[in-house]
């Protein structure tokens, strides 16, 4: 049952995002195979926690056969849907040969091998290592164990509460308010396998990253990238340490809130250049998603929001923008007078930098958390500053910018800068953004370098005009 | 009528062949400059021969504690003090500790009822005697290598040598030596703290790689210091019109930045699982649990949640934050609260059930078939299990 039962809960949720992304509706014609693939799991990882939720409120015993059973109903309706969508087949054929000549494809096979050992070698160490870190198991795994073995959604309840005993039968955790996507993903996964593992269980997280991988390449491709550059980066995002390492401890939900924002982003950027159907459905749908994953996810969904604004409006959204950029900056400079505010339950407080600089430099740019990364994206937004802002990449640079807003307010202005100074929560928090970051990188350096005319030597060449 | 003129630059193009030779050519120069920076900054004399080493004659030496005289051939520490202690030292010119690695002293006599320590001291901080054991050896002591001890840093001051036990015969000693760094001593530190690889703990998952926090040169920056200078030699030669801008040029060496660190993540990650494999390896989940260093938590739960029926409402008291998150998770499905305020206990209800681990304080009392926490909290209860000071009762 191991192995067959653990490959049928890997595939399942796969299949039922794949089908149900190729809907016909969604004009998925011209969505290349990798793209689909990557959307597909982190889609049908969704869909199938809101599948378990509702069987769950319509009364049903949680278990494999009904969960499968209603995967495959589910499935099956995906496929109606998307039957005549024309998605194109993979033409791998048409790949190799862009990558001309032999050196390229040598480049390109090296880096694919790269990222297959690495994620084989996290895949092996998902599999053996029981459950470690921290939160994993104080605030994540607590609800799956609870829900496996009653099969059934037992309320968690904060631990006041739960000693007033106002609410019978209900459970507590450190984190009972918590999004409930991830531990269900675990529970589907141990039903899946016909019992309780904490190791095993964690198996979502290693196809949260080849998912992660394969949207990437495949949207770098729809944007236009040559196949060499866009596995370059792809290996870039994939061999981050800190991305690798929330893979092999896995538990935490920041990998799959950095995947579920960094697909709604790509798709979301995509849209934009082409206004195609699909890449806009696959922007709102994977935005929404945010707010399933993680708390924060909620004001992830809400920084696509400026960018929305100038992309359907450019002139309207700009003025907009500056006001609000403009009552925010005054906001924050009364918050220094004021001291501290208390906002939808968040405290802020005024402008204490010094520490925080430190954790983030350190952080960033000492300690090998996300290798070359950061240096290179100081030197992109050094060297580009200035075109920053035009046209083609207005709505990227503003999204990338309010997601650093969101970062700074919470890591200066609020009580979580304890949490950058002790280096608990930095990393953690920057990998939600770290995906978007690498395609907005990718796109910076691909597309936007320019270099001074005194810059290298210039053939000559002979031009013919028109008339002579 | 056609017309010369220059062409755009093609960036995206694939290099020509002498580019492609560039490549790792730029790349060594470019740690070979930084090598040679290095060690201009931090060994300015090493061009020269490096700096003197610093030798104290036995003679030269004094004794704060014990009994002994001085002769031709050095310091005779001849009785202990009436606390066992000899000490033989010398007030030094101040030189300083980073530049120095190697402390040898130079004593017959050793013996094995007595214990020898190097003793010193720092300008920064006169009044306190640091101190690192001295092991001996066929010749006397073994030279001791100062680097690896964080206490050996600022401007040293004075130096002594510790003797205590119990002397059957004299000792000794002909001098001390004091030995300069050399850069391939620091080069193998280096590369040593670069190389090193540690196991997963628990502060991994909120940063890696937690060995360069004690690096002497962090490997990140120092990667990213060779791709800059490799790419500004590279934008000197196109600059020069004796290369072509070519982006891929500039792509590669990034890219081998990227991969070198890359490479010892991947040996880190490898060795990482490799350890799992065999620490984890053909084990259920409870025999890997079994097996982690969190063992006897766990063997304790697994005990205590046999004995509670799943569902049951369970407070869980502990001190150690790591014991009272982890403890819970391995009683669940039993519903259980962990706290560390046993004031809370009561509000646990008869049929309930209260667990400590690692708790202070609380102790079963048979006779009164009482849980008490500091004589002020008394709760009816019956025992259920006991171990090592860690108790389940079921509240009366």
């Amino acid at each position: 049952m191991d192995i067959l039962g653990l490959t049928v809960g890997a595939l399942l949720p796969w299949i039922l995002g794949l089908v149900w992304i190729r809907a016909r509706w969604l004009k998925p014609a011209e969505i290349n195979w990798p793209t689909l693939l990557g959307y597909g799991y982190l889609a049908g990882a969704l869909l199938t926690t809101w599948l378990i939720r509702l069987l769950d409120l319509v009364g049903v015993r949680l278990g494999f056969v009904s969960i499968a059973a209603a995967l495959a109903v589910s499935i099956a309706a995906g496929i109606w849907t998307a039957r005549g969508s024309g998605a194109r087949r993979p033409d791998w054929r048409a790949a190799w040969r862009e990558l001309d000549p032999g050196l390229l494809r040598l480049g390109f096979c090296l880096l694919l091998a790269l990222i297959v050992l690495r994620l084989a070698g996290l895949g092996v160490g998902v599999a053996y290592r029981p459950l470690f870190p921290w939160d994993a198991w104080s605030q994540w795994a607590t609800k799956a164990r609870v829900w496996y073995e009653f099969g059934q959604l037992v309320p968690f309840v904060t631990q006041d509460v739960w000693l007033s005993a106002a609410a019978p039968g209900a459970y507590t955790d450190f984190a009972p308010h918590y999004p409930f996507a991830v531990p269900l993903l675990q529970m589907w996964t141990c039903f899946s396998l016909g019992r309780w593992d904490d190791s095993l269980m964690n198996i979502p997280w290693i196809q949260c990253a080849i998912a992660l991988g394969l949207a990437f390449y495949g949207q770098a491709r729809h944007w236009g990238m040559p196949p060499l550059w866009a596995m370059a980066f792809t290996y870039f995002l994939l061999s981050l340490p800190i991305l690798d390492t929330h893979v092999a401890l896995a538990g935490y939900a920041d990998l799959f809130m950095g995947a579920y924002y960094g697909l709604a982003a790509m798709a979301f950027f995509n849209w934009v250049r082409t206004r195609d159907r699909w890449q806009g459905a696959m922007a709102l749908f994977f935005a929404v998603a945010c707010a399933f994953i993680k708390q924060p996810g909620l004001i992830w969904m809400l920084t696509f929001v400026p960018a929305l604004w100038i992309a359907i409006s450019p002139r309207v959204g700009r003025i907009g923008l500056m006001i609000v950029l403009g009552i925010g900056a005054i906001c924050l400079l009364a918050l220094n007078l004021v001291g501290q505010v208390e906002l939808f339950g968040f405290v802020l407080h005024g402008w204490r930098y010094a520490s925080a600089f430190e954790a983030f430099g350190q952080n960033l740019f000492v300690l090998n958390n996300w290798h070359l990364f950061w240096y290179l994206l100081v030197i992109a937004f050094l060297l580009m500053m200035r075109r920053l802002f035009s046209e083609a990449l207005r709505s990227m640079t503003i999204l990338v910018l309010t997601g650093f807003c969101f970062l700074g307010i919470v890591f200066f202005f609020t009580p979580a800068q304890a949490w950058a100074e002790d280096f608990t929560t930095l990393n953690r928090a920057l990998l939600h953004l770290v995906p978007v970051l690498v395609f907005y990188l990718m796109v910076l350096w691909r597309e936007e370098l320019k270099l001074p005319g005194w810059f290298g030597p210039r053939p000559k060449v002979v031009i013919s005009h028109g008339k002579d | 009528m056609p017309s010369i003129t220059d062409s755009p630059i093609q960036p995206h193009a694939l290099p020509g062949t002498k580019e492609w030779a560039a490549v790792p050519l730029l790349l060594c120069l470019s740690v070979l400059i930084l090598f040679a920076s290095y060690v201009t900054y931090n060994w300015p004399e090493a061009w020269s021969g490096g700096a003197a080493p610093l030798n104290w004659p036995g003679s030269t030496l004094s004794l704060t504690h014990g009994q002994g005289d001085k002769d031709s051939s050095g310091l005779n520490i001849e009785g202990l003090d009436d606390k066992g202690i000899a000490i033989a030292a010398v007030v030094t010119k101040s030189f300083p500790a980073r530049d120095y690695a190697t402390v040898k002293w130079n004593i017959s006599g050793t013996q094995p009822d007595v214990e020898f320590a190097f003793l010193w001291r720092t300008a920064e901080n006169p009044a306190r005697l640091f101190s690192h054991a001295l092991v001996p050896d066929k010749q006397g002591l073994a030279s001791l290598d100062m680097l690896s001890d964080e206490n050996w840093h600022g401007q040293i001051v004075g130096l002594a040598l510790a003797a205590k036990g119990q002397l059957s015969m004299p000792v000794l000693v002909r001098g001390v030596s004091v030995k300069p760094v050399t850069l391939s001593q620091t080069l193998n530190r280096v590369l040593g703290q670069w190389l090193s690889v540690g196991g997963w703990d628990a502060r991994s998952i909120n940063f890696a790689d937690a060995n360069a926090l004690n690096q002497d040169i962090p490997l990140l920056p120092a990667v990213f210091a060779a791709v800059l200078v490799g790419l500004a030699l590279y934008s000197i030669l196109t600059i020069s019109h004796l290369l072509r801008v070519y982006f891929a040029v500039a792509g590669i060496i990034v890219l081998a930045g990227w991969l070198t660190l890359d490479m010892r993540w991947q040996w880190t990650l490898f060795k990482r699982v490799q350890l799992a494999t065999q620490q984890y390896g053909g084990k259920s989940w409870e025999e890997k649990h079994l097996a982690a260093e969190d063992a006897p938590l766990f063997r304790f739960m697994q005990k205590a949640a046999s004995i509670v029926p799943a569902g049951s409402r369970l407070m869980y008291f502990s001190d150690d934050a790591f014991s009272r998150g982890k403890g819970a998770y391995y009683l669940y499905p039993r519903n259980v609260l962990p706290a560390s305020d046993f004031a809370l206990a009561a509000k646990v209800k008869p049929g309930e059930y209260i667990l400590t681990f690692a708790k202070q304080g609380v102790r079963y009392d048979a006779a009164s078939r009482t849980l008490t926490a500091d004589g002020s909290i008394r709760i009816p209860a019956e025992l259920l299990y006991a171990a090592d000071g860690n108790i389940l009762v079921r509240v009366r």
